[in-house]
């Protein structure tokens, strides 16, 4: 018994995540700063928010570029990809396993793998956000940055508004994920092992994992 | 001037044809002459159309311009009378919504009024042959402002007229607005008169500022409590209030303003979301600290016990 290391995170991996996390936090932090906008001293200057938010909002669509060329390229890309044939039930054995199995201590349903990183919620959760729900954030914050080229009625509504609706509720969504995000990467071998993995790429597990008795590097 | 009902009419084919008396001249479009005093162009035409469909448009000529005017050639002396608004939108009571009176002394301390003393009028800006009310009545807000824009337009766009009226040469407009993001957008959007005005109770300021105390902080309007809404959309709330009762739908549906585009229902939503979200994972998280010291516990005294 005991914790056991393996090598989960290529430096790649890690150093889009960690920039992506900051900008992240960045884009949150100065969006509700220009959508609940005040003359109050609590509120970072307006111009200020929106430059920052611009800048972060660039960046993190040239650092999601790389994500999908660096996914596609080294083939990391395949971890979001869920089993199709048995989907449902995956997904639920693990739902199961957050609502009651952690509390009385199960092991995870899933062991995790240097091919298999994720669980079949993460796979869906992350493929959701990472191919749907980002580029939506994307693809609307360049409409609000350039909104010449946006389209100016949508069934009698103004694009703007419709487009910055749509940027603000996704906006929300990623906040909503974020803190998801944070408080499940709590439950790994320690509060703090998938933070500590994220920044060194070791992955640690409470028992000698199955799959890889033997060959750790 | 701002908008206004007509004072009381007589009937249309009437004025018409008492008009067309007028028009047989003033309806050329160059009719006009230079002001040998003060060089400016004193333009005589009227454009019939305009004035028909103007909020004057059902008022005989010399109604305003004193029957003397139907004698041909004019007497000389009715060339010095200076017509006023306040003339008739003073002494009608049905006018009295209007705040002629206020517009006045708001104009008086206006920058226009302070730096160029008589050259400036409510003509300036207003073409009484052509005016049509707008702010008040108009639910599109691009139009009030394409409107609005255009008054100020006529001569800050115009370099030979700023400098027959101030002698100094126009700003550029780009550059001096270089500073504001997206300015095309606030331009298509909001009047000059929004940020280049001191709010007041009239229904349109019209006690323009000079141009270093105009609004440059951002969140004056981009925020809830946003300076439009005593501006550009105070006409617009007051209806959409006793239409629908609900503030938002004015500004959702009218346009979109950064801070100040709130959607009550969405707002209240995503507290509720974003507070069930948290104490979902609160509860969760003390739920696991509860078994695992309960676990620890249970196993510790097993070990204490002997067991594996």
């Amino acid at each position: 018994m005991g914790i056991h290391r393996r090598y989960f995170y290529p430096l790649w991996l890690r150093l889009w995540h960690g920039l992506n996390a900051a900008l992240f936090l960045g884009l949150i932090f100065t969006g509700l700063n220009l959508q609940y906008a005040s003359a109050s001293a609590a509120n970072l200057d307006f111009r200020t928010s929106i430059m920052i938010h611009n800048v972060c909002g660039i960046a993190l669509s040239l650092n999601y570029l790389a994500f999908v060329a660096l996914n596609a390229a080294t083939g990391n890309g395949r971890q979001y990809l869920p089993r199709l044939k048995s989907i449902v039930g995956d997904m639920l054995l693990q739902a199961r396993y957050y609502l009651f199995g952690i509390f009385r201590g199960d092991p995870h349903p899933f062991e995790t793998t240097p091919q298999r990183k994720f669980n079949p919620l993460q796979q869906v959760t992350y493929l959701l956000i990472m191919y749907a729900v980002v580029p939506g954030a994307i693809i609307t914050g360049i409409g609000l940055l350039v909104p010449d080229i946006l389209v100016r009625q949508v069934f009698g509504l103004s694009g703007l508004t419709l487009t910055d609706l749509t940027h603000t509720v996704i906006g929300f969504i990623l906040s909503l994920f974020l803190l998801g995000h944070l408080y499940l990467a709590t439950t790994g071998a320690t509060p703090t092992a998938n933070f500590k993995a994220m920044l060194t790429g070791w992955h640690e597990d409470a028992h000698e994992p199955e799959t890889t008795r033997g060959t750790d590097p | 001037m701002i908008g206004m009902k007509p004072l009381p009419q007589e009937p249309a084919t009437a004025v018409t044809a008492a008009n067309q008396k007028c028009l047989r001249c003033h309806a050329q479009a160059t009719l006009g002459y230079r002001n040998a005093t003060d060089g400016l162009y004193v333009n005589l035409s009227v454009n019939p159309d305009e004035y028909r469909a103007s909020n004057h448009g059902k008022l005989t000529c010399v109604k305003c311009h004193t029957k003397a005017f139907q004698t041909f050639p004019h007497p000389a002396t009715l060339r010095r009378k200076q017509l006023v608004c306040l003339d008739c939108h003073k002494k009608d009571r049905k006018l009295l919504k209007f705040q002629f009176p206020g517009i006045l002394r708001e104009f008086q301390a206006s920058v226009h009024a302070r730096k160029l003393g008589n050259k400036f009028t409510c003509f300036s800006c207003h073409d009484p042959h052509s005016f049509k009310i707008h702010a008040r009545v108009s639910r599109r807000v691009a139009q009030t402002v394409l409107y609005d824009n255009h008054i100020c337009l006529q001569c800050h766009s115009n370099e030979s007229a700023i400098l027959l009226l101030s002698a100094k040469p126009q700003p550029s407009l780009d550059l001096i607005h270089a500073w504001l993001p997206h300015k095309e957008l606030h331009w298509a959007n909001a009047r000059c008169i929004d940020c280049h005005t001191a709010p007041t109770n009239t229904g349109v300021s019209h006690q323009i500022l000079p141009k270093e105390r105009a609004v440059r902080d951002c969140v004056r309007c981009h925020s809830s409590n946003s300076l439009l809404l005593q501006s550009l959309y105070k006409f617009q709330v007051r209806q959409e209030r006793t239409r629908d009762g609900f503030l938002n739908a004015t500004i959702l549906n009218q346009s979109y303003v950064i801070g100040a585009t709130r959607n009550y229902y969405l707002n209240v939503l995503s507290f509720v979301v974003f507070g069930l979200t948290v104490a979902g994972i609160a509860v969760h998280a003390g739920l696991r600290r509860h078994f695992g010291a309960k676990r620890a516990s249970e196993d510790e005294k097993r070990r204490r016990h002997g067991h594996p």
